[in-house]
């Protein structure tokens, strides 16, 4: 059985739009979970800022978000396969940043980016998936950050917490939120949830 | 007629009303809102159109930012 699921995940591709804090801690999940072709899209580079959430180092500071990424999952896995896409994202380069991939982790900051990547995610093709998150910022209330399932889109979070000078994003809530992608990811890709207490 | 929006009971006025007229009658401005029904997705450009009867379920989601 193991063996089955590992040679699932193994063969799948999942794109991870944003390698923020959900985007970096969804992709090391994967990463760890044996997901053998990650690709991961963002234009930013790592700030001194950034780690107080995002799944980076000290010595990575000013490279693009994308490759330290990259560099973080071969430190774990040299056999995972993670294509750095250091590009902005928009509603016209979606399709092709993410040929391929089954399904797509939205993963990006802000509310309007977050629309159009779902919008274009569930347009690339009639089968491809799309998780997102919306409203993960501050800290708390953790019990709140629900799934709701609507087709091919799933989304995670309260609906409500977002950003603010008084609801910073928190390494705890956006963590526990980027690794509910991720589990929805291999919800997807292993065909439902495991069996409870099996 | 009743519709449930968002797991709560509403009256509207009329018979049918489209997504979009529910947008307007609750007040949701956010532009970036996921909106079903029945568990059925419907696209942005389709709120106009769409229209909600007697009985449907509303969902009506916002997009914040975070992340």
């Amino acid at each position: 059985m193991r063996n089955e699921l590992r040679k699932r995940l193994k063969s799948a591709r999942v794109g991870i739009a944003g390698a923020g804090g959900l985007g970096s801690n969804c992709a090391v999940a994967l990463a760890r979970a044996g997901v053998g072709h990650l690709v991961v899209a963002d234009f930013d580079v790592v700030q001194r800022s950034n780690l107080d959430r995002q799944y980076y180092f000290l010595d990575q500071i000013g490279k693009h978000k994308t490759e330290a990424l990259r560099e973080n999952i071969a430190r774990i896995d040299p056999d995972i396969r993670v294509d750095a896409k250091a590009l902005r994202l928009d509603a016209g380069n979606v399709a092709v940043a993410f040929a391929g991939c089954s399904v797509v982790v939205e993963a990006l900051d802000d509310a309007a980016a977050k629309a159009m990547l779902i919008e274009a995610a569930l347009a690339i093709s009639p089968e491809t998936l799309v998780v997102a998150a919306s409203g993960i910022a501050g800290w708390g209330r953790v019990e709140e950050l629900g799934v709701r399932r609507m087709g091919r889109l799933f989304l995670v979070g309260d609906l409500e917490s977002a950003v603010s000078d008084e609801l910073p994003p928190m390494a705890s809530r956006v963590g526990v939120a980027a690794c509910m992608e991720a589990d929805l990811v291999l919800e997807i890709l292993l065909g439902g949830s495991s069996p409870k207490g099996a | 007629m009743r519709v449930i929006v968002n797991f709560e009971p509403e009256e509207v006025p009329g018979e049918t009303v489209s997504i979009a007229d529910l947008l307007r009658i609750k007040r949701y401005t956010f532009p970036l809102i996921i909106a079903r029904i029945d568990g059925r997705l419907i696209e942005r450009a389709d709120y106009e159109t769409t229209l909600v009867s007697e009985g449907d379920e509303v969902e009506l989601y916002h997009l914040v930012s975070g992340g």
